[in-house]
């Protein structure tokens, strides 16, 4: 069982709503895809390979008129369904079908834009985590982790308000096809849950100093070792809610390396590796421990 | 990189400086087909090339020469000559070197820009093209006797065709590809209409996907200076190197159904073929054509 590998199947996060305005071009990393996403003047959503079929130039830095989509180099131009409509060196030509851009299958939701690199089995991104609850985007940020590694610190470290407010000796345990990260201290509590077998998305419910609050990360795997974090609050938030989870991001990511190595990551493998072997999920609860004296016990 | 095993590539001559560049007594190192080479001029202001390993010169390249004052190479045995420029040297137009320009991709894929009608509107809009006159209209290619690919017939309408432009005009092109990283433009002379421009481009594929261009003008301009011309020139090479490092994959692709062309491409087409058919490794990408 894995929260993180890459399928062809599954609806992956690419950029916030708010980010692609109108008529925006951007290029885009998806599991080492290079795509082009765009919006046509009447809002239609486009998530194609990043590759013009002529002479294979980017199209990310194209332009887009009204609803099509124009490449730089010989201004070829694009409707939504990926086809050529006019090639301008021959404007009486009909193009040839061949002519023709990898579209990818692309949706909005949750206030997010997703996209799947081969055929969706769902209509909507799948996740139960998220779903019925508005997500409020708050920063998108690139990581140097694989998307995996990037899960399980965020399991691992929820963000809070300040630095080292996390409480210690978080215990896991599986609820369904979710895992739950618990970390409960006298500040306070956090849960962090994660559907299996799906991307990974994050939720953390944390309820600090009697604050609660909700987030979620949303990981996009880019390359190999790198990914982009969509930090969003679940539900409305306060202003300064925003701020310190936007400051505990950038604070996860300075410490990245650091956390990239600690003590809990293997542990939680080890907990996902378990998860492999059908007859250990239903005897799956695990103490995880902070401190390098205590080994964590396998309670059973 | 090591210098690359391709027959096809070591047999060719390739301009690897300006003789201009070569400051007496002086080294200076660049780079060919992977391997790096020292050039010297000697006391008799001629000029050595060694291939370097290791920071020393562990070979004498045997075939070097001047031709057109640039530096020529072969790191094989050459099966041609070095290509006639008849043009030079023999008229009243202003011949100017333009210097030297890196562009991280593929040789092929710079000279497939290089002569392409049909990105004039988009790329070089305002002086080589204009958005309101894109159409390619067609032109005639053919393969020489002695090898040469050649586009003749070649019209396009451009609001600046050179430095020395006043307004916009017809220009007539013919385009000359006589080895597969050396090209040719003849082009109608903005000051002398009944007559061609030339400009000529010498790639030095430092390795697969990294070149320096070296170019020339042979020009009816005795009006501009030679800072206006460069700069016209360094102008357009720009917009051009702006394409030219995104296009991927950086190899040009030999496969035909890689990439779609339409009839405007119709030279693009013939030069694919004609690289395919000299069997040239370097800076093509075959592998697609293996798997699909
Ligand atoms: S490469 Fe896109 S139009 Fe030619
Ligand atoms: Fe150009």
């Amino acid at each position: 069982m894995s929260i993180s590998a890459v399928n062809l199947w599954s609806w992956y996060p690419i950029v916030a709503s708010r980010d692609l305005q109108t008529g925006a071009v951007m290029p885009a990393m998806l599991h080492g895809e290079r795509v082009v996403v765009w919006r046509s003047r009447e809002g239609r959503l486009g998530v194609w390979n990043d590759r013009c079929p002529h002479r294979s130039m980017s199209l990310s830095l194209g332009s887009t008129l009204g609803e099509m989509l124009v490449c730089p180099y010989h201004g070829w131009e694009f409707g939504s369904d990926g086809n050529c409509r006019r090639i301008p060196a021959h404007p009486a030509t009909t193009p040839s079908r061949a002519a023709r851009a990898r579209v990818y299958p692309a949706i909005e939701a949750s206030n997010y834009v997703w996209a799947c690199l081969g055929e969706p089995a769902s209509a909507q991104p799948e996740c139960g985590l998220v779903a019925g609850s508005a997500l409020s985007p708050i920063r998108s940020m690139h990581v140097c982790a694989d998307a995996e590694t990037v899960a399980l610190i965020l399991l691992a470290h929820p963000l809070t308000a300040t630095a080292g407010q996390t409480p210690a000796a978080p215990a896991c345990q599986l609820e369904g096809d979710m895992l739950a990260v618990t970390h409960a201290g006298e500040s306070g509590s956090a849960i962090c849950r994660a559907q299996l077998g799906l991307p990974p998305i994050i939720v953390c419910k944390l309820d600090i100093a009697g604050e609660p609050l909700s987030y979620a990360g949303l990981i996009q795997p880019t390359g190999e070792n790198t990914a982009v974090v969509h930090l969003a609050l679940l539900g409305e938030g306060a202003q300064a809610a925003r701020l310190a989870l936007n400051r505990a991001l950038s604070r996860l990511r300075d410490r990245m390396p650091v956390l990239a190595q600690s003590v809990l990551l293997p542990e939680l493998r080890d907990v996902l590796a378990d998860l492999r072997q059908p007859a250990a999920i239903s005897v799956m609860s695990k103490g995880l421990d902070h401190g390098e004296n205590n080994r964590p016990s396998r309670a059973q | 990189m090591a210098k690359t095993t391709d027959p096809v590539a070591l047999n060719n001559w390739y301009v690897v400086a300006a003789l201009s560049n070569l400051a007496a007594g002086q080294t200076h190192r660049t780079r060919l087909l992977g391997q790096d080479i020292s050039l010297r001029t000697g006391a008799d202001g001629s000029p050595n090339c060694a291939e370097i390993e290791a920071g020393q010169p562990v070979r004498e390249v045997e075939h070097i020469a001047v031709r057109y004052d640039f530096v020529w190479v072969c790191l094989g045995r050459p099966t041609q000559d070095i290509i006639d420029i008849p043009e030079i040297g023999d008229s009243g137009r202003r011949y100017i070197q333009r210097g030297r320009i890196g562009v991280a991709t593929s040789g092929p894929r710079i000279i497939e820009n290089f002569f392409d009608l049909s990105h004039f509107s988009f790329v070089h809009t305002g002086t080589l093209g204009g958005l309101n006159v894109t159409e390619v209209p067609p032109y005639a290619v053919d393969v020489r006797e002695n090898g040469e690919l050649w586009a003749t017939e070649c019209r396009f309408f451009q609001p600046k065709a050179s430095s020395a432009s006043d307004e916009g005009a017809e220009i007539a092109y013919q385009y000359r590809v006589p080895r597969p990283f050396i090209a040719l433009i003849y082009k109608t002379s903005p000051s002398r209409p009944t007559d061609n421009d030339i400009i000529g481009l010498f790639i030095q594929p430092r390795d697969e996907t990294d070149c320096i261009v070296h170019s020339f003008g042979l020009m009816w301009n005795w009006k501009n200076s030679d800072a206006e011309m460069l700069h016209f020139f360094h102008e357009v090479f720009a917009q051009d190197r702006s394409v030219l490092i995104h296009q991927l994959p950086k190899k040009l692709p030999l496969m035909p159904r890689r990439e779609i062309p339409t009839h405007s491409d119709a030279l693009s087409i013939a030069y694919r073929r004609w690289l395919d058919k000299s069997g040239l490794q370097f800076g093509v990408d075959r592998e697609f054509a293996k798997s699909a």
